[in-house]
């Protein structure tokens, strides 16, 4: 109202100041619009950017979210399929262009995580399931053991020929159950469970093949030099179980009708070889370097990586190896297209056994004839045996018709020579030689040697 | 035989070897095994290849057999009587007693100690 009142007298100043306002107003119009249009113009650039950088992130978040899905849809199934069977790859991060960043390290320790988890999840779980076979075992073997002494008893009585044939058959069952309860329970970490007393090799070897089924197809050769070899104590029972193992692998992998070679053999070195050839099928590369991988004995064999039903023969072997320090390998081919497996028994292991305090199990193979050809020569030289003339050439003699003299000496159950005796012999034996030295003149060595 | 060194490694079992061929059991402790001549196959067990080893240097019992070979006597006669089946022994009964013609191991006047080894092969048996 006070504005308009005041308007009438001041005409000319209204119309100046109306002018100004009219300048300002329409300079401060252009200059909000110039605003406006810059403005509008700055929103559209930022606005512009900001959809850039969304999109950016959104693509990133894509990717992360496609890794994150790879690791839980590939890469954590694939480590796990690895952890069961090295040969399964395992791949990487599947886009690289998240290598290098935080987040890949992030889904590399998950992966890290999820195979440590695993692996100590499964040595506890097999640590758990190897006890539990462990303490069944051991207590099966106790009982079987218990169940051999009675059937043994029960054989040194009877005399009835049927009755006998049925504990043999009993026998034999309980010797078969007690050797796979004794494998399982050394594959499980235990001991093999019963101590021997030093032990000569072919009462092992032979008691070994008791322990089978089918050990009539095994035959057993002794080249062993003299009958006193044997075997410490401490290193009997593991060697019979490894001797066992190979016996029944050798039985189970060549035909029913085919025989089962085994020799004794002793090296220069001062190790004995026990010797085991089959007419099998051989084995595979693969199989042969897992059975190597086993019979080494170095690493701790899990349970579940031994198939299904588990394989326990080697891995019980290379228990035993690592334990006891023999050698057995299975990787060359035997004369008869199978397996060639040997037991090698290092000189600490071997024993010297006097036979007649500790005589050898008439089950045992009978020690290799070639050793007796310079016995016979010496006898003949006897002044009490009706030996041939003297000008007569020796002659090979078959088992049932002996030289008389040498019948004397050889007294069943192997007693040792009569001291007279013993002295006559070395005395003939030295006569000879000192002969022999003193008769050869030097000329006719000289000509033997041109 | 492993009694006193800990538990049994060799088995009587595998004396008479597969063959379960059923045979007369007319075999006594006493019976004389007398070797016929034939020497032994490669298919006898190494307990049967001892047992004719034994009795081709002479006549033995049964029970000797036995006690030389430390084996139970049910498995001795076992052995025997297979043996005498296939032709490889002959079994003579105690009553017959020993023929001069057949030498035993230090005939006539046996040694103390061959005494004493079948007294302990007895033992172990019986």
């Amino acid at each position: 109202m006070s504005g308009e009142a005041a308007s009438i007298p001041e005409d000319l100043t209204v119309t100046a100041i109306h002018e100004v306002a009219i300048a300002a107003l329409s300079a401060t119009i252009v200059g909000i619009v110039i605003a406006v249009a810059l403005t509008a113009r700055s929103r559209r650039t930022l606005s512009r950017s900001h959809a850039q950088a969304r999109a950016s992130a959104a693509a990133e978040e894509q990717r992360k979210i496609e890794a994150l899905q790879h690791l839980v849809n590939v890469r954590l199934p694939s480590q796990a399929l690895h952890l069961r069977s090295a040969h399964y790859p395992v791949p990487g991060l599947g886009d690289t262009s998240l290598s290098g960043t935080e987040f890949a390290a992030l889904l590399d320790s998950v992966q890290e995580l999820f195979a440590k988890v695993v692996l100590e999840e499964r040595h506890r779980v097999d640590a758990a399931a190897r006890a539990a076979l462990r303490g069944a075992f051991m207590e099966i073997q106790a009982k079987s053991y218990q169940l051999q002494t009675d059937l043994d008893t029960l054989q040194q009585t009877c005399e009835d020929e049927e009755t006998l044939k049925n504990y043999f058959r009993l026998d034999h069952l309980n010797e078969q159950l007690a050797r796979l309860v004794q494998k399982g329970a050394i594959v499980a970490g235990s001991w093999p469970g019963l101590v021997r007393s030093d032990t000569h090799l072919p009462d092992l070897v032979t008691g070994a093949t008791s322990r089978l089924h089918g050990f009539e197809r095994i035959h057993l050769h002794s080249k062993l030099r003299t009958d006193t070899v044997g075997v410490v104590g401490r290193a009997a029972e593991p060697i019979a179980v490894a001797c066992t193992e190979l016996l029944a692998n050798a039985l189970e992998s060549s035909r029913a009708d085919l025989s089962v070679e085994v020799t004794l053999l002793q090296t220069d070195n001062g190790a004995v070889c026990i010797q085991i050839d089959d007419a099998g099928k051989g084995m595979t590369t693969e199989e042969a370097s897992r059975a190597a991988q086993l019979l080494a004995g170095r690493q701790q064999v899990l349970l579940t990586e031994l198939g299904d039903p588990p394989a326990l023969g080697f891995a019980a072997i290379g228990q035993l190896v690592a334990d006891h320090g023999f050698q057995v390998t299975v990787d060359q081919a035997s004369p008869y297209s199978g397996v060639r497996a040997i037991i090698t028994i290092p000189p600490a292991l071997v024993t010297s056994i006097d036979p007649h305090t500790a005589p050898l199990s008439a089950m045992s193979p009978l020690p290799a004839p070639a050793p007796r050809a310079p016995r016979r020569a010496i006898t003949s030289d006897d002044p009490g045996a009706a030996s041939p003339d003297s000008g007569v050439l020796p002659q090979r003699h078959r088992r049932g018709r002996r030289v008389p003299g040498l019948e004397e000496r050889a007294v069943p159950g192997g007693r040792p020579p009569e001291p007279e005796q013993a002295r006559n012999t070395w005395d003939a034996f030295e006569q000879g030689i000192a002969a022999g030295r003193a008769g050869t003149p030097s000329d006719i060595r000289n000509e033997d040697r041109t | 035989m492993s009694q006193g060194q800990g538990r049994r490694l060799v088995p009587s079992y595998l004396a008479p070897g597969g063959s379960s061929a059923s045979t007369r059991n007319s075999l006594q402790a006493l019976t004389v095994l007398i070797a016929t001549g034939l020497p032994a196959k490669p298919h006898h067990t190494p307990a049967q290849q001892r047992l004719l080893d034994l009795t081709a240097k002479g006549s033995l019992t049964v029970a000797e057999s036995a006690g030389y070979l430390r084996l139970p006597m049910g498995v001795c006669k076992m052995l025997a009587s297979q043996l005498v089946d296939d032709g490889y022994l002959m079994a003579r009964t105690p009553l017959s007693g020993i023929p001069d013609g057949i030498r035993t191991p230090g005939a006539g006047r046996p040694p103390k100690s061959l005494l004493e080894r079948v007294r302990d092969g007895l033992l172990t048996a019986l």
